[in-house]
Parts: C-alpha cells; sequence; structure tokens
C-alpha cells in the first residue's frame, strides 16, 4: 500500500512539473475499422511541442524526447507453465493476473534508457512490467516469473513491442510515429499516452483514445452471436445443412 | 486472399480454409466419419484460438454428414429406427459432456483431458481396426476364405434383455448396447470437440453387429444430429461459433465429401479400415508426443472469461 502511495507521489509531482511545456497530440485514425479483408493497419500519431503561456522567452527548447505508449483493452489473463508428473506434460502452476493490457506498444525516438531512469520509466507506465499492469490474484509466489514469461509470450505475438527510434522529429518541436497494428488486435477501446520528457524529466502529456471495432456485416456477425446466441446457433446449422443438402444435390448422378 | 473471422479475431487465408475443409471432407466421405478429429488439432495449429476451433468444427461436421447422410439415405443405407435410439440417447451424453468440459475448463486441465482422451480413444480404436483389417487383408491374400461373423450370429451383448427388433439392420437386440454406445459417443463427441464416427463405426460392427450396407449411413445420421445440438449448445454457452469460419470449412468439406463417397466404392472393406486405422493412429502419436516429449515452450497463455475492461 505504501509503495502505491509512493508512486502515486512520484506521479503527482510528475505532472505538477509538467506545465513547462504543452504538447499538441493528434493520430491519423479514432476508430480502426475491422472488414472481411482487414490484415491489420497501420496509425500514425504526430504532435508539436508548443510553449508554455509562462515559458520564459530564453527557457531551452531542444533535448526534447517523446515516449508513446499504446495500450489496448484490459482482461484477466492466465499464464501456465507445463510441469513433468507420471512422465506426462501437464499444466501444473499457473498465475492470473488482473486488468492486463491486451496489446501494449511503447514508441520512442530514443532508447528508452537514455530517455529517463528505470524509476522515472516506471512511475509514468513505460515499462511492461510496471505496477500498475501486472496485479497478480492468489498465487503470488511465482508471479515475478510469471509475468515475465507472459510479456515474452505477448511480444511473441506482437501484442507487446518496444520500437526505440519509431519517433521521427521532423523539426526541434514537431514529431510523428507509426505503429502496425497486426491482424489479430484485439478489439476493444485503446489509449495512447504521448510522454513529453526533457533531460529525464517528464514535461507534459498527452492521452488520446481511439478503438478498434468489427463494422458492417462482420459487427453484426459478432453482435448476433452474443445477442441472439441460440437464433446464431440455429442459422449457423441450419446454413451447414443446406450447404450439405445443396452439395448432394448439385453431385447427384 | 484474407479472409477476417469475427468470433476468431484473426484473419487467415480463405483458399487454405477451404482446402483443409476439402481434404477432410474426402476423409470424412471415404470413411463416414465427420473428420473433426483431424481437422480440430489443425484448426488450433493455424493459431485459431482453440475453443472456436472445437466450436465451429461442430458446425463444419453438420455440414459434412448432411450430404454423406443423404447419399446414403437415396440408397436405403439408414436404419432410422436404430438412428433414432442413437440420437436420442447421444444428447443426453452430450449434455454431460457440456457439463464435464466445463468443470474441467475451470480447473485448468481441459488441455490435458483432450489431449488424453484423443490418445487413448484414437490409439485403441487405431489399433484394434488396424490388426482387424490387416489380419483379414493377409486372408485374403492367401486365398483362404474370411471367415465373416454375420449379423444373426450371437454374442454375450445379444443376451441382454430390453430386446427390441431392428428391421433395416435385421438385428433383434437389446436397447441397453445401443443407448450405452449413444451417450458415450454424444459425452465424447462434446467433450472432445469431434463427431465421433471413428468410434461410431467400429461400435455398431462390432458390438451390435450392423450390417455394412447400413452403417456407415447411419452413423452419419447420428453424427449430423449430435453434432447440431453440440453447434447450438456451443453458441448459447461459450460463442465461440464463428459462421464464417464454420462457412469456409463447409464449402471445401462439402465439394471433398462427395470425392470422398465415390472414391470409397473403388476400396474394399479392409482397405478402407486399414487406411483410417493409420490416420487414426497418427493424429493419436502426435498427441502422445505432445505429452511426453519436453514442450518447446512450457508457459503458455488464455484469457479468463468476464475480465474485459
Amino acid at each position: 500500500m505504501l509503495r502505491y502511495l509512493a508512486i502515486f507521489m512520484l506521479f503527482m509531482m510528475g505532472v505538477l512539473e509538467a506545465s513547462a511545456q504543452r504538447l499538441v497530440a493528434s493520430s491519423s485514425d479514432p476508430q480502426i475499422s475491422i472488414t472481411s479483408t482487414f490484415t491489420g493497419e497501420e496509425i500514425t500519431f504526430f504532435g508539436n511541442i508548443e510553449k508554455a503561456f509562462d515559458q520564459e522567452p530564453n527557457a531551452i527548447t531542444n533535448n526534447y524526447n517523446i515516449v508513446i505508449a499504446v495500450r489496448g483493452p484490459s482482461s484477466t489473463r492466465v499464464a501456465r507453465r507445463k510441469t513433468n508428473q507420471f512422465g506426462v506434460w501437464l499444466n501444473g502452476e499457473e498465475v492470473a493476473f488482473k486488468s492486463f493490457p491486451s496489446f501494449f506498444h511503447i514508441i520512442s525516438n530514443l532508447p528508452l534508457e537514455q530517455v529517463a531512469d528505470q524509476q522515472g520509466l516506471a512511475v509514468n507506465g513505460l515499462a511492461f512490467d510496471s505496477a500498475p499492469f501486472l496485479q497478480p490474484v492468489g498465487n503470488i509466489a511465482n508471479a515475478g516469473e510469471f509475468s515475465q514469461e507472459l510479456i515474452r509470450l505477448m511480444k511473441e505475438q506482437n501484442l507487446y513491442k518496444k520500437i526505440e527510434h519509431g519517433v521521427t522529429f521532423h523539426s526541434d518541436t514537431f514529431y510523428s510515429a507509426r505503429i502496425q497494428l497486426p491482424a489479430h488486435v484485439p478489439n476493444g477501446n485503446y489509449i495512447a499516452i504521448t510522454h513529453l520528457f526533457q533531460d529525464g524529466k517528464l514535461k507534459a502529456k498527452k492521452a488520446q483514445r481511439f478503438s478498434v471495432r468489427t463494422v458492417g456485416f462482420e459487427r453484426f456477425l459478432s453482435s448476433s452471436a452474443k445477442d441472439y446466441s441460440f437464433l446464431y446457433g440455429l442459422v449457423c446449422v441450419l446454413l451447414a445443412i443446406f450447404t450439405g443438402w445443396l452439395s448432394g444435390v448439385a453431385f447427384r448422378r | 486472399m484474407q479472409l477476417y473471422l469475427p468470433i476468431a479475431e484473426i484473419s487467415l487465408n480463405i483458399f487454405m480454409l477451404i482446402g483443409l475443409g476439402g481434404a477432410v471432407g474426402f476423409l470424412s466421405g471415404l470413411f463416414g466419419v465427420g473428420g473433426g478429429f483431424l481437422l480440430t488439432p489443425m484448426l488450433i495449429f493455424s493459431g485459431i484460438p482453440a475453443p472456436v476451433a472445437v466450436a465451429s468444427v461442430t458446425g463444419q461436421v453438420v455440414a459434412a454428414s448432411t450430404s454423406g447422410a443423404l447419399s446414403y439415405w437415396r440408397r436405403g443405407g439408414i436404419d432410422f429406427k436404430l438412428a433414432f435410439f442413437l440420437i436420442l440417447s447421444g444428447i443426453g451424453g452430450a449434455f454431460g459432456g457440456v457439463w464435464t468440459f466445463g468443470i474441467l475448463r475451470e480447473a485448468g486441465q481441459l488441455d490435458l483431458v483432450i489431449s488424453l482422451g484423443y490418445l487413448i480413444f484414437l490409439g485403441s480404436i487405431g489399433s484394434l481396426m488396424l490388426f482387424e483389417a490387416v489380419g483379414s487383408m493377409i486372408k485374403h491374400n492367401a486365398g483362404k476364405a474370411v471367415p465373416h461373423k454375420l449379423p444373426g450370429q450371437h454374442s454375450w451383448v445379444h443376451g441382454l434383455p430390453f430386446r427390441v427388433r431392428f428391421k433395416r439392420s435385421n438385428l433383434y437386440v437389446s436397447v441397453l448396447p445401443v443407448i450405452l454406445i449413444g451417450a458415450s459417443i454424444g459425452f465424447l463427441g462434446s467433450l472432445l470437440g469431434i463427431g465421433g464416427g471413428f468410434i461410431l463405426v467400429p461400435a455398431l460392427i462390432y458390438i451390435l453387429r450392423v450390417p455394412g450396407s447400413v452403417v456407415i449411413g447411419t452413423s452419419l445420421l447420428q453424427v449430423l444430429a449430435i453434432m447440431a445440438a453440440t453447434t447450438i449448445l456451443h453458441a448459447v454457452n461459450s460463442q465461440t461459433v464463428d459462421i464464417l469460419l464454420a462457412f469456409s470449412l463447409m464449402v471445401g468439406s462439402v465439394i471433398g465429401a462427395q470425392f470422398g463417397a465415390s472414391a470409397g466404392q473403388h476400396l474394399r472393406g479392409e482397405q478402407l479400415r486399414a487406411l483410417l486405422a493409420i490416420i487414426v493412429l497418427a493424429v493419436a502419436i502426435r498427441f502422445a508426443l505432445s505429452l511426453l516429449l519436453t514442450p518447446a515452450d512450457p508457459f503458455s497463455m488464455t484469457i479468463l472469461p468476464g475480465g474485459a475492461a
């Protein structure tokens, strides 16, 4: 509890400190539409670092670093380990994590360790294993090891990714960044938080939301599967019987 | 051409799906099995989440069984009275299977039970069929008359009470083994995500001595009915039936099934059984390896339902 309080205090200090510059940020797509031919999509984030109203005229306006954290909807995720029992490999241990983000990309213009120190990154949620995203339920003893393995599995599916040098500065203050959402990107509400660092300190941050949604026929199918599940199942069976019957008629000799 | 599957939430090549359905449909027409025991593992291997694969394959099995059952029905190859008893008990078994499925999923041991189930049933039935088929092929090649146990010849099963006459099958047997077989297939089918034809056909032949002319048609009708009920159960319970995935597989499989059915008429019974036995054993061995060999990655992950924010 004390630890979270300390993190919270640090976080508040970060916010208070961050009033020297303003950040204007936007993205290319407020909504990613998944259609039948969806094979992933690229989304672009861009913005400008503006002077704060009360900024001194001779304030340093370089050494800016931008880090963007893009997170998808959270869910409870379980990591399981197979162990050998009686010569058979079976799922032995498991650790569940509450509100684990289903998508997490961190994009920066420099390797993260050059942007801020570890604590500065963790406080701002710029590490996959920072506290808000790893809340083990029940079995806590192995939580550390299991969380690292879970993050590794997510990285292998391109759902977790660190992209160093992914943010490009086009001038001293104007930047842009692109990330690739894979074809199996989870549906839901996303949040992209852009952090402005200067000399290892957070100066400003700005959140944007976007959503990933199925649209059109696909949306109709996935919503009817949830809302009219019996009818959906019945239609599926009738479609199957019809397909089978049709082929029987077509191939009748 | 990529197709986005709305329930599985991934994109897959539509021609790959149709091709996969076609290959499995061919086998299903050839042997009178649904093919679920091949298709489900293949889909999981393609990256489709296991619950979606299991549930969508049940839909595909309905289509594959329909075209097969129809062509047997036209030839008079279905014993409707026997099928009625099998279906009634099978639906009871399916409810039991879905209930067990839920308990195992909560305990995190569903994968283990599915692997063990595949291994035990595919392994034992595959070996039995292979021995029997190879034995009769050797005798056939040696020129000896194959001593068939014809329908009407009695085993202990035929001594049980509550006997019912199945006219089309030329049988007068107790309903107890019929109900037991039907319920077991329903239970295993819904638990393992398979039609169960590969268990049902040998059970009908070796236990009840149903004649070869009606065994496949009757088994297809039972599989059709049970899988239709299971599809609806899955759709209502877990909402994991992907209709686009199921439809792509169906289109491939119904076409494949037609070719399979006509190819099957050029092969002798024991050759068919030996071929099916080899395929069944190959799948069993694959599951055995996954249980016995040190896994490349001992870690796996799943999302718990209801935790979405």
